[in-house]
């Protein structure tokens, strides 16, 4: 009898140990796939997460319109101020919210920016979901439930699990070594921007509409508990905060009633706000040149951006900004490439040539006077510059880089740079012999060396002149 | 009546297919269960559970089931009464009926046949047949009785056990053992890896193969081979998970598949395919029918008949004619070849030489006449037979499936073949599962982990259902 129960315990006690052996490792091996088979956009992402802990300055939260809108490079210099951009497409307020819990976690910002589109009634037809900013971010723990629970059921299932949705990856794995789980550690230099570069040649182009009168708006309860929630958390952490809409088309007088509530929440609540449809006319911002309809383009993010930082240097102290050579040298990587773009798309000389000044890489500039002075813009603008032996009426032909003239003349020069032989001269700007097309000999011509990697040549031209604006747009080598 | 879409509603909650996790759950407690009610009240827990597993699939099914059983039941004592006359054999006729009707008008109509019934009218004709025959007593005790018909592991596509071996096992109450339990859980594992892993990934293929207008030549062939393994995959998936399911409660079901590919000829093939099918044909038809033993002439009528019968028992329509047709005719040819060969005395060293090529070609036969099984129609089938013909080149990237996806499904095929070398060898799952409960217990962690990385699962994948639980 003693010895059939000592056999019972005895397989009783296998049973015990086998299934939690088992247990354990179906645990771990779990707890392991889900690094290997992690939504890689998001891993991409996670570079929020990678942020030495408390450098972020600045938190945007929003929906694409964020996204494509701030430029935290171009903040950056602006500044000196690090900015992160956390948004996703149709992202609500209150998805921000959990965002910005999120990124509380290891960052202490001074000030959040809230982009607001998702609050205004054209942003219904929104396709994108809060799944979005699942799939392209690192939210974890309660917040990414939270997010997640904010979606239907049935598709809530399929976003709980990052191992689930993404076991499938082993399809196109192209080497065994990704079963190894690596971590990764880098920052992504774009900080949350996407740049979308403008269509050439531009569109017809025109400033979105503004209404005189709006009907009354009633703001959905859930977007107005999410404002709250920002605002309150803010204030908990010692945040300020800024609300912006940015123009675009199909914006109706409903929606202008809209925005005009959460102005009227805003001012409340003692909370600043810039309303970018408003302020178009004000900063030259056009829908088709500087946006799709939609989403800014790159030279329409650089407005955007600018014009933000200067609010924000106006109105904003940042006591606890420390400095990082690391992050310094992140935040400068995409500027030149950034500012290509901008280059390559911008109509405005006078906005063209402001970021010129800061340009890092080199310029060629190549100013024919025929005996007629600048416009007085264009001129002051130049003069601004403090271009060495630039007196503004004497033709002036030069070679720029990183803000210092390698060699100017007021006569025609030719020079060798890295290995090629340059060209300029009262209608001729050539490069080895190709001749850059130069709009009849007119007044001013600039071009960027840079390796655009949009068409992979590695030096774009453009010209622009004074009291109009035109494109060319022609890769070298 | 049971018939139709919406005479009876199907429950909310969600049926107990085997490939979902609630019906490894609900082993588990039957396992729980089974164990405390070994000597009491088993044979009624049992049919407790069997009628709540086929009351899952819908009310339909389970009046269905319980119609042809109560009838089965009392057409026992008619049979017991009159055993020895050949009239009483009409008493079939019902079931027979019954059944190809739902067939053919599931053809032809809406209606959906019920869960099970192919499997179930035959376990019943044979119980029939085997007190007819004198070679069992009728089962009095109607919860016994039942108990048989309903068995839920084999319910929704077989095995087609018979009535004598389970009986006695109802009434034996054997003492709870544990290699039992374990080679049970085993087979259950096993089975689901095979059908979520493997399986359903080998439909996708075949999917993607075969329902592409555009492939020709060796990309449709590819489908076609790889339809021959999902069908096998398919089967012996929900076998495995049957006989396990059986096993735990302490049932031992026979094994359903035998290595059935690596087979030199269509009789082969048939030793191990589907068994319990196969022999209730050759138990119920084609011995009563006379066998080989009234001549060559019979003999080959007996086996067209034969397979007939088991195109009808598949569905009633041209394709299954065909593709059973097919099977008897070249069974019957490679009777005729065989006999001829055996009077050519050939070395047995040479045979073992084109035992391989003999496989092989046995296997693309089969593969070939599946190719009718799967269609719909006789076009489509021989459609399939023209794009092959057509010839083009092989690319898996045409078919649409990625490096590695190509790869997995080689490494699938490659894997079934060394198993099933194996199994004709040995009995692994017997030897797997009376290995110390470490290495059991670490083939489940394997499995599980496998099934994580390369299951069909998640949110966008619509697990198929096993093919036999259409008949």
């Amino acid at each position: 009898m003693l010895k059939k129960a000592g056999r019972i315990l005895w397989n009783n006690i296998k049973i015990l140990a086998g299934a939690a052996f088992v247990l354990a490792t179906i645990y771990y091996s779990y707890l392991y796939l889900c690094k290997v088979f992690i939504n890689k956009e998001a891993f991409y992402n996670d570079s929020f997460h990678n942020m030495p802990k408390d450098s972020v300055d600045i938190i945007v939260l929003g929906s694409s319109h964020a996204q494509y809108s701030f430029i935290p490079s171009f903040a950056y210099q602006d500044s000196g101020l690090y900015s992160y951009v956390l948004g996703s497409a149709c992202q609500a307020p209150k998805v921000s919210y959990e965002m910005l819990k999120e990124a509380l976690k290891n960052q202490s910002p001074e000030l959040v920016i809230l982009e607001v589109y998702t609050t205004t009634p054209v942003s219904y037809n929104c396709e994108g979901d809060v799944c979005f900013a699942l799939a392209q971010y690192m939210m974890r723990g309660q917040e990414k439930q939270n997010v997640i629970n904010f979606l239907p059921e049935e598709k809530a299932e399929t976003y709980r699990n990052d191992f689930i949705n993404n076991h499938n990856t082993w399809r196109e794995m192209e080497s065994l070594k990704e079963l190894i789980y690596e971590k990764d550690t880098s920052i992504t230099p774009d900080f949350g921007y996407i740049q979308l570069d403008a269509e050439l040649p531009p569109k017809n182009s025109w400033y979105p509409l503004v209404y005189d009168n709006v009907p009354d708006f009633t703001l959905d309860e859930e977007d107005i508990d999410g404002l709250n929630n920002i605002l309150d958390l803010c204030k908990e952490k010692d945040i300020q905060l800024l609300l912006y809409m940015m123009p675009m088309d199909s914006l109706t007088a409903e929606n202008q009633g809209a925005l005009d509530k959460v102005w009227q929440w805003a001012d409340e609540n003692d909370v600043k706000y810039l309303d970018f449809v408003q302020l178009s006319r004000k900063i030259n911002y056009r829908l088709q040149i500087h946006n799709n309809g939609a989403h800014c383009f790159s030279n329409g993010a650089s407005y955007i951006t600018d014009y933000l930082m200067n609010f924000v240097k106006e109105n904003y102290v940042f006591e606890h900004h420390t400095q990082n050579k690391e992050l310094d040298s992140l935040y400068d990587l995409y500027v030149p490439g950034l500012t290509a773009s901008v280059f390559r798309t911008e109509y405005n000389p006078v906005k063209y040539l402001s970021r010129l000044i800061n340009y890092p890489d080199t310029y060629v500039i190549k100013y024919d006077s025929h005996d007629r002075p600048l416009g007085d813009t264009l001129r002051t603008c130049l003069l601004d510059m403090g271009l060495e032996g630039f007196d503004g009426y004497s033709s002036y032909y030069a070679i720029v880089r990183n803000g210092e003239v390698l060699v100017y003349s007021n006569t025609p020069l030719s020079y060798d740079l890295d290995g090629h032989h340059i060209e300029i001269g009262n209608g001729v700007l050539s490069i080895d012999e190709n001749v850059i097309n130069d709009y009849y000999g007119l007044s001013f011509t600039a071009f960027v060396d840079d390796f655009d990697h949009y068409t992979n040549k590695n030096i774009n031209v453009w010209n622009s002149w004074d009291e109009g604006y035109g494109y060319d747009y022609k890769p070298l080598w | 009546m049971v018939i139709g879409d919406n005479y009876f509603t199907i429950p909310a909650f969600t049926d107990l297919s085997a490939t979902t996790i609630y019906f490894v759950a609900f082993c588990f407690l039957m396992f729980m269960l089974s164990v405390p009610f070994r000597y009491l009240i088993r044979p009624y827990v049992l049919l407790a559970a069997n009628i709540f597993f086929i009351y899952t699939f819908g009310w339909n099914n389970l009046i269905c089931l319980f119609a042809f059983a109560v009838l089965g039941y009392i057409f026992s004592f008619i049979v017991k009464k009159y055993q020895g006359k050949k009239a009483v054999l009409l008493l079939a006729l019902p079931f027979v009926a019954g059944l190809f009707s739902f067939k053919y008008f599931a053809q032809t109509t809406s209606i959906i046949i019920p869960l099970g019934i192919s499997f179930y009218t035959f376990k019943i004709l044979s119980y029939l047949f085997d007190i007819y025959e004198g070679k069992i007593k009728v089962e009095k005790n109607p919860v016994f009785y039942l108990d048989y018909v309903t068995f839920f592991p084999c319910i929704t596509a077989g095995p087609i056990n018979r009535a004598e071996p389970f009986l006695k096992e109802l009434r034996s109450c054997r003492e709870f053992e544990y290699s039992d339990a374990g080679s049970g859980f085993l087979l259950i594992g096993l089975g689901l890896f095979e059908k979520r892993v493997f399986c359903d990934f080998i439909t996708s293929v075949v999917e993607r193969s075969l329902d592409n207008p555009e492939l020709l030549g060796y990309n449709v062939l590819f489908g076609v081979l790889m339809y021959a393994l999902q069908i096998y995959l398919d089967f012996d998936s929900y076998s495995n998970i049957a006989i396990g399911a059986a096993r735990i409660m302490g049932f031992k079901l026979d094994r359903n598949f035998a290595s059935p590919y690596i087979s030199r000829n269509l009789k082969e093939f048939w030793a191990g395919w589907h068994i319990s099918l196969t022999s209730w044909f050759r138990d119920y038809l084609y011995i009563p029918l006379g066998g080989s033993r009234k001549g060559v002439l019979r003999k080959y009528f007996n086996i067209i008949f034969i397979f007939f019968v088991s195109a009808l028992w598949h569905g009633v329509s041209l394709p299954f004619i065909v593709w059973g047709l097919g099977h008897g005719i070249i069974r019957i040819i490679e009777d005729m070849a065989s006999s001829i060969l055996r009077k050519i005395k050939i070395n047995r060293y040479v045979g073992y030489l084109f035992t391989p090529i003999l496989i092989v070609v046995n296997f693309l036969i089969v593969s070939a006449l599946w190719v009718f099984f799967r269609s719909s129609d006789l076009t489509s089938a021989l459609a399939v037979f023209e794009k092959i013909v057509a010839g083009g080149t092989f690319s898996y990237e045409l078919i649409g499936l990625t490096h590695n996806e190509f790869i997995w499904s080689l490494f699938i095929a490659g894997t079934m073949l060394v198993t099933d070398i194996i199994r004709k060898l040995l009995p692994i799952g017997d030897i797997l599962g009376k290995q110390v409960f470490i290495v059991r217990w670490a083939i489940y962690a394997v499995l599980i982990i496998a099934f994580l990385i390369f299951g069909m699962y998640g949110g966008s994948f619509d697990a198929n259902d096993f093919i036999y639980r259409r008949f």
